[in-house]
């Protein structure tokens, strides 16, 4: 019950911090729908007092998206799971798909393109709203916000950046699991060449994994962390997921001809992956890899053998200040809070986040330096040895006094 | 042996429908939409060669690519395509939209797939919802007309019903005798009946649909 008050508190004074927070304790923002739905408005900053009075079902009418057809067709083979939970009747069904079919044509224009999957993301909000002409507002409302904002990578002409934002997985897991991502990721493979495009991973991204997961309660609380966080933690929950399942992975991965049984293998495991604590031990994993690992820091260390597959990725989360202002790159790397009055990073989180914006480029040009630092003081050495100036001793000598500034020691007897 | 099979058409016309009876032998009204890409494998028996004495039974193993129907989900599907040994395209008898977007589907399949004979590369083409015969808006003949068009032999053409299971077995089956033909050309081994054995309860069939 704390709870219930700390999150009611929060959204009286829109304390997005607090409330991202909150998102995180057991069971989420809890078991009633209305608050949920609150907390979900102020995430992607919808404010529910201030809506247009507007008619759901004229703007669906009005919205001028080129895929009615596609949206009838999967909103006619939708909402099993819900009506099922529910016990509507097959009449009762149909009139909420009629509802789901306003809210989804309603969210789309000539500038957003629905794909197949936003129904199952529309189907969610709705079942939270409500299927009412109120909640219907509500819907909308957010489905837009999703649209415009966390989704927009998968409502462009087509899956480009969302493509390239998968590509993020493969670095994620070996973050995670060095092992299992050398198991998994073989570059070298053509066999294990359809790993690397992961589309395994391609619903999970698009959907928030409402296409995958049945079991509301714990769709709902994974929702109420996807939200709470940047739209790129779809990608964390993607890996950390997957490292929670490696055993089975693994064994999967010994069979002959693996690479399609590993696909087939990883795109269930959402479904397959049942109960809170399940979710709640993926999503605090998600969290500290996001928070240790971010986009930039998870590419600049790939292993070698990924370098040339991260490009895209790399010349995305490498751009400077890439988060705040990052014109072009896909939504879904961004590590920038979604909602447009998005209160500041915390102080403990502002340092790290200040490096994480800078370019990535930073990191391997200091190595480098180190690197032929060396190697010059190395071949100074050789050549004072071999022009006879000083004698091996010394140079050992001098080594051994100090071994971090032998190579003044060296400067110095050169001098003498 | 090891054939893969790839399944393309527009969205709504039941290719998870039909997989899932090829499959599992089981047919579902409380299908959804497929996103991304799904993967099924059946195990078959391929009897007889050309010279149609039953012998040199092969295991085959049908790898089959299930995929999304809208367009913009093709353009990640490579990896699926490419290596394929078969392509099956689908459409909606009721649906004239979906037979007239088979003429896309191919070019789009042999453009991804590159695969090293254009010409001779087999297809089988499915005329779905057999069972819904009474909406009926695209003609057996114009269709077999298109098939006749699109192939130097023979474009084998099967009207089905994944919901009454009619006919999903004998066109799956001559898609598997196709791929294997055009795998083993050069060995003379043309098959002309494939039995497909077991059952999804005895684990003899892996299934990855989700």
């Amino acid at each position: 019950m704390a709870e219930t008050e700390a999150i009611e508190q929060a959204l009286a004074v829109r304390d997005l911090g607090a409330l991202r927070d909150l998102a995180f304790q057991p069971g989420g923002y809890g078991q009633d729908d209305g608050l949920r739905l609150h907390c979900w408005g102020a995430l992607v900053g919808v404010d529910f007092e201030s809506l247009p009075p507007l008619d759901v079902a004229s703007a669906a009418e009005t919205s001028s998206h080129g895929d009615r057809s596609t949206v009838a067709k999967d909103v006619n083979r939708s909402l099993w799971a819900a009506g099922e939970r529910r016990g509507w009747s097959e009449k009762v069904r149909n009139k909420r798909r009629r509802a789901l079919a306003r809210v989804v044509n309603a969210t789309f224009d000539e500038s957003q393109h629905y794909y197949q999957g936003f129904h199952d993301v529309a189907a969610v909000v709705l079942d939270v709203s409500g299927f009412h002409p109120a909640g219907e507002r509500r819907a909308l409302a957010i489905c837009r916000a999703l649209a415009r904002r966390r989704l927009s990578d998968a409502c462009k002409k087509d899956f480009a950046d969302v493509s390239t934002a998968l590509k993020l997985l493969p670095p994620l897991i070996h973050a995670l699991d060095g092992e299992l991502g050398q198991i998994l990721f073989r570059p070298h493979d053509p066999e294990f060449a359809l790993l690397l495009e992961p589309l395994w991973a391609l619903s999970w991204a698009v959907t928030l994994f409402a296409h995958n997961v049945d079991d509301r309660a714990s769709l709902f609380v994974l929702w109420d962390r996807l939200l709470a966080a940047p739209p790129c933690f779809s990608l964390y929950v993607g890996a950390a997921l997957v490292a929670h399942n490696r055993e089975s992975l693994i064994a999967t991965a010994m069979e002959d001809d693996a690479a399609p049984f590993l696909h087939g293998a990883l795109s269930k495991l959402p479904g397959l992956t049942s109960g809170p604590a399940a979710w709640d031990a993926i999503a605090t994993s998600a969290r500290r890899l996001l928070s240790t690992t971010p986009p930039a820091r998870a590419v600049a260390r790939a292993p070698r053998r990924l370098r040339s597959y991260l490009i895209p990725v790399r010349d995305v989360v490498r751009t400077p200040y890439f988060g705040r202002a990052a014109p072009d790159g896909p939504v879904l790397l961004s590590v920038a809070s979604s909602a447009p009055d998005a209160a500041p990073p915390r102080r403990r989180n502002r340092r790290r986040r200040r490096r994480d914006d800078q370019p990535l480029a930073i990191v391997p040009a200091r190595r480098q330096r180190v690197v032929i630092a060396r190697r010059f003081s190395v071949a100074v050495a050789l050549a004072a040895i071999l022009g006879g100036l000083v004698t091996e001793n010394a140079l050992l000598r001098a080594f051994l006094e100090d071994p971090t500034t032998w190579w003044r020691a060296l400067v110095q007897n050169l001098l003498t | 042996m090891l054939l893969k099979v790839v399944i393309l058409g527009d969205s709504g016309v039941g290719k998870t429908a039909l997989l899932n009876q090829f499959v599992n032998n089981r047919f579902s009204t409380s299908y959804k939409a497929t996103i991304g890409a799904d993967f099924l494998t059946k195990e078959a028996f391929c009897g007889a060669n050309a010279r149609s004495v039953a012998i040199d039974e092969t295991l085959v193993t049908l790898q089959i690519w299930d995929t999304a129907g809208q367009e913009r989900f093709q353009s990640l599907g490579v990896g699926f395509y490419r290596g394929a040994d078969v392509c099956i395209l689908v459409y909606d008898i009721t649906q004239p939209k979906s037979f007239e977007n088979l003429d896309t589907w191919r070019i789009e399949f042999l453009t991804q797939a590159s695969p090293s004979d254009t010409q001779n590369f087999p297809f089988v083409v499915i005329a779905n919802k057999l069972d819904r015969e009474n909406d009926r808006r695209v003609a057996t003949q114009r269709a077999q007309t298109w098939c006749a068009k699109n192939s130097t032999s023979i474009l084998p053409f099967f009207e089905t019903s994944a919901k009454a299971a009619t006919e999903v077995e004998a066109a799956f089956r001559k898609a598997a005798q196709l791929a294997l033909s055009q795998g083993t050309m050069q060995a003379d081994f043309i098959p002309e009946t494939i039995s497909f054995r077991g059952s999804p309860a005895n684990g003899d069939s892996k299934s990855s649909c989700c």
